[in-house]
């Protein structure tokens, strides 16, 4: 398997903060410390701009800016468009999926997750980034 | 519920009296003992409710438990003091004649109240401890605003 | 580990009450505007949200209950399902069993509800209209075996997905689906159909749903290659369009702003307040070691920090307040879309008019105001305002005007709500009085148009009649002015027959500090908020006169009511036992004039209100307590309650 830096500097953009709570509990549990959060797309961009990112967790159905809009923003952008960013939905609806992975998203993984399903995800992620 | 806590048998209370009788509450309901304040009236407040005072920035009311319990009135003095005990989550003063001490007696000594025995009504005793030259009367101090709320109305 | 669980469900908790707390609005807007889009879209949000935090906390049947619910939304969304009341009423049930099991949760209580009968309605209201639209869904379940929506491919691609489909089967199952579908890739590769980078997507789509559905429904590499060319047209250059750069104010703002618990902010004011107190005792012992020894240095000095921490406490205690402050547009900006439909559904035609929604006031009254707003507003509009017909003949334009202003007076803000309508008419009013027996005639006749008018505010007054369409999931009178009560505000009504009626809400700025007339009454001190003094007038007892009984004062000539609280509060006071010098603090409510008769003046104090334990809000007067500079304990008084109709029976 691959090895995942647990140094990263990880984003998690929800607008519910008990998700990105929830979310961030994972991601230490899997024993990532550098766990940043945004409220939605926009901020979230915002944040990518200025500091230095290596991965990006995000929800798809937030408000102003969604998830796959911040996907295709950053794909969009010069300096972030190798970012690899991890897609949460509630739904595994096929259209949505399809048009993730159009955007340009890594993975894709389903609410309500374990912590071993999130590190397979981050774990193929970073195994495909190395090839 | 248990309105007094026993440990092993054992009732933890401060005693105080009220005109010529010994009562009692138990120590966990109360949380300090200060000595006598300005008192702020509150207007057609019930007779009882000597007013409200200033407890480190907190308004609390003060209860005056000889006029609640019909026990004649007298002047506060230097021995009066203010108990200040939690009731179902309300702070508030009681207005004593003293605060005698901190009493351990053996719960078995206690005895269910004799009708019409006190000066208090029976629906605010919880039963009477007998030592040897001492009768102390155990209050239940919840019943104090139980009964019809009456502290939210004044 | 655990504690960690329970502060996040105490978050889920807090975060989904808030959430559920926005929905019951936004389904009071979406009932005006069933169609608003934009409310939809935020309603099935928040349900969305709620299920997908509920799923990793494990509240079960949160999930089932609002997984359904948002199915339905999706459906609404998709304009599959149209929002009849009777669909409306089903969704509002969803929701009060969602708090419900909230309650459950928060009470850990462990108990699970009857879900039966709520799923069972909503799965009717979800199936009821697919049935006769025959539609893409098939019907939810909490299983996820449904989520896929088959894809709706235009007829060409209808085609071409068809041939793939036979192809892949050809080779057949799920095994050698992968080797089966490079083939196919390849193939169409070669044809120029597609790219690989096309076929490497499709794979790991594939791969993705594979792994995250455990169903047997994991769609074929052709039908994604299909369904993949079919997204890519339109409505990726329609979202693309949306991504212009952000302006660089959005930047300063995200890194400028921060979020904070509100308690946090309490606490904060809660120590300003206490500072506050401190501040005034401070500047009492100041000045008085100041008279004492006039030529100590060290005394000077002390004077001088003591006004410069006097100063800083003030700013201090204004900054606090403004990060409290929110504009009044918050509340207002929704108002006129919920006009213009109201107004739609009514066949009336009605124009609201915004004035000062810059007007701010503290976060927690703007969080409380907008639901008696709201009441208000449709109330204008449906009783209010005539049909244009019914306007015309009466002389007036066909368009009817509510005016929605804020401003501030003094240390209150005012919300006013004014219409152009029919107005009320006092003597129907008062026959409805007597007919749901509030009041005899007799009764009546002794009071003032203002006093009857009182009488829409009791309780069970103004709800019975009341409930058109429009006012329907209403509260009553009774609601509004007890709402406004809580926030130590009052509310008033001002109506012209035929010519319109004016509500006005009279708020304070901010809940915890107010500016107040201090005075003595015997040995006591009272606290008369400020914002209700008119003026003061030295007195001498002489110039009393009695009018029917009553003791007047005639200022400016006017003729003003006048009351000893000596008297009224039973204290034993100079003021009420002859003495010739008194005061007279003259205080309005509402539009009325009274004079409180009082011994002493001590001037004007800044107050922190304080709650006294144990003391509910209904009581005679007494807004609440503060704490002097001398740390004594000063009631202060709430003249509303004193002189409303029953303060002044007494």
């Amino acid at each position: 398997m691959a090895v995942v830096d647990k140094g990263m500097k990880i984003l998690v953009v929800d607008d519910f903060a008990t998700m990105r709570r929830i979310i961030r509990n994972i991601l230490k549990q899997l024993g990532f410390e550098k766990i940043d959060e945004a409220e939605d797309g926009g901020q979230a961009f915002q944040k990518l701009q200025i500091g230095d990112y290596d991965f990006v967790v995000t929800d798809w159905n937030m408000p102003n800016v969604t998830g796959l809009e911040l996907l295709k923003k950053v794909r969009a952008d010069a300096k972030l468009k190798s970012l690899p960013v991890l897609m949460v939905t509630a739904e595994a609806d096929k259209e949505q999926v399809i048009e993730a992975v159009k955007a340009g998203v890594n993975n894709y993984v389903i609410k309500p997750f374990t912590a071993d399903v999130l590190k397979e995800k981050i774990d193929k992620i970073f195994e495909k980034l190395k090839k | 519920m248990e309105v007094f806590t026993a440990t092993e048998g054992v009732l933890q209370l401060v005693t105080f009296t009220l005109g010529s009788e010994e009562y009692a509450v138990d120590i966990l309901k109360v949380q300090e003992i200060n000595r006598m304040t300005d008192i702020t009236m509150v207007p057609n407040a019930p007779s009882y409710v000597e007013g409200v005072i200033n407890l480190r920035g907190k308004v609390i009311p003060v209860v005056n438990l000889r006029k609640k319990f019909g026990i004649m009135d007298k002047e506060n003095d230097k021995d009066s003091r203010i108990m200040i005990v939690d009731i179902r989550g309300i702070t508030m003063g009681l207005v004593v004649d003293s605060v005698s001490e901190v009493l351990r007696v053996p719960a078995n000594i206690v005895e269910p109240t004799p009708p019409m025995a006190t000066d208090a009504g029976t629906e605010f005793i919880n039963g009477i401890a007998k030592l040897q030259d001492r009768l102390i009367i155990l209050l239940d101090i919840d019943k104090l605003i139980e009964k019809t709320g009456e502290l939210s109305m004044f | 580990m655990a504690d960690e669980m329970d502060e996040i469900i105490s978050d889920f908790l807090i975060e989904t009450t808030e959430l559920i707390e926005g929905l019951n609005q936004k389904f009071v807007e979406l009932e005006a505007d069933i169609s608003n889009q934009d409310l939809i879209n935020d309603i099935f949000r928040s349900v969305h949200t709620i299920k997908g935090a509920s799923g990793f906390l494990g509240f079960n049947q949160m999930v089932e209950l609002t997984h359904i619910t948002e199915s339905v939304m999706k459906k609404i969304k998709d304009g599959d399902l149209v929002l009849v009341p009777r669909v409306m009423d089903v969704i509002l049930e969803s929701i009060d069993m969602v708090k419900v099991l909230l309650e459950h949760i928060k009470a850990k209580d462990g108990i699970e509800e009857d879900l039966g009968d709520m799923l069972g309605k909503l799965k009717a209201v979800y199936d009821g209209v697919s049935a006769d639209k025959p539609k893409k869904e098939p019907p939810p379940s909490s299983g996820q075996q449904d989520v896929f929506v088959e894809s709706s491919v235009p007829d060409q691609a209808d085609v071409e997905q068809e041939l793939l489909a036979e192809a892949e089967d050809e080779g057949s199952a799920d095994a050698g689906d992968e080797q089966n579908a490079k083939h196919i890739g390849e193939l169409l590769v070669e044809d120029g159909k597609v790219s690989e980078n096309d076929v490497d997507d499709a794979l790991t789509i594939q791969d993705m749903i594979k792994e995250s559905v455990d169903t047997g429904m994991v769609p074929k590499v052709g039908e994604i290659l299909t369904a993949t060319a079919k997204a890519s047209g339109e409505e990726v250059k329609k979202v693309l369009a949306k991504q212009a750069p952000t302006p660089e104010k959005d930047k300063l703002q995200v890194e400028q702003t921060i979020r904070v618990d509100v308690e946090r902010l309490d606490n904060v004011l809660n120590l300003v307040g206490e500072l506050v107190l401190a501040r005034n005792r401070l500047m009492k012992t100041s000045s008085g070691l100041e008279a004492k020894f006039t030529d100590s240095s060290e005394i000077a000095l002390l004077a001088e920090l003591t006004a410069f921490i006097n100063l800083i406490t003030t700013d201090l205690q204004l900054a606090v307040m403004k990060t409290r402050m929110q504009p009044v547009k918050k509340v207002f900006n929704k108002f006129p879309r919920m006009v213009r439909d109201l107004s739609r559904t009514m066949k009336k035609e009605v124009e609201l008019r915004l004035s000062g929604e810059e007007t701010e006031l503290d976060k927690s009254i703007i969080e409380e105001i907008g639901d008696p707003l709201v009441h208000l507003i449709r109330n204008s509009v449906d009783h209010g305002i005539e049909m244009p017909d019914v306007r015309e003949s009466a002389g007036k334009s066909r368009h009817g005007m509510i005016v929605l202003s804020a401003y501030q007076e003094g240390n209150n803000i005012v919300l006013a709500i004014e219409d152009d309508g029919k107005g009320i008419d006092v003597e129907v009013l008062r026959e409805k009085i007597v007919e749901k027996g509030f009041s005899t005639y007799e009764e009546l006749e002794r009071m003032s148009t203002k006093e009857v008018l009182e009488f829409i505010f009791l309780p069970g007054f103004s709800t019975a009649k009341q409930v058109s369409d429009v006012s329907g999931r209403g509260v009553g009178m009774d609601v509004v002015k007890t709402n406004i009560s809580k926030l130590n505000g009052n509310i008033s009504i001002e109506t012209d027959k035929g010519k319109g009626t004016k509500f006005l809400l009279r708020l304070p700025l901010t809940l915890a500090i107010i500016q107040a007339l201090m005075v003595g009454v015997g040995r006591e001190v009272y606290a008369i908020p400020l914002a209700s003094v008119v003026e003061t007038v030295k007195l001498n007892q002489k110039d009393l006169k009695t009018i029917r009984g009553k003791e007047t004062v005639i200022l400016r000539d006017e003729v003003v009511p006048v009351y000893r609280l000596a008297r009224k509060f039973m204290i034993d006071a100079p003021s009420s036992n002859g003495a010739e010098r008194v005061y007279l603090v003259v205080i309005v409510v509402g539009e009325k004039k009274f004079g409180m008769m009082v011994d002493k003046l001590f001037g004007q104090e800044e107050v922190v209100i304080k709650s006294i334990e144990g003391f509910s809000n209904n009581a005679d007067g007494i807004a609440g307590a503060t704490i002097t500079g001398d740390g004594k304990v000063v009631l202060i008084l709430d003249p509303a309650v004193m002189f409303s109709g029953a303060g002044q029976a007494r």
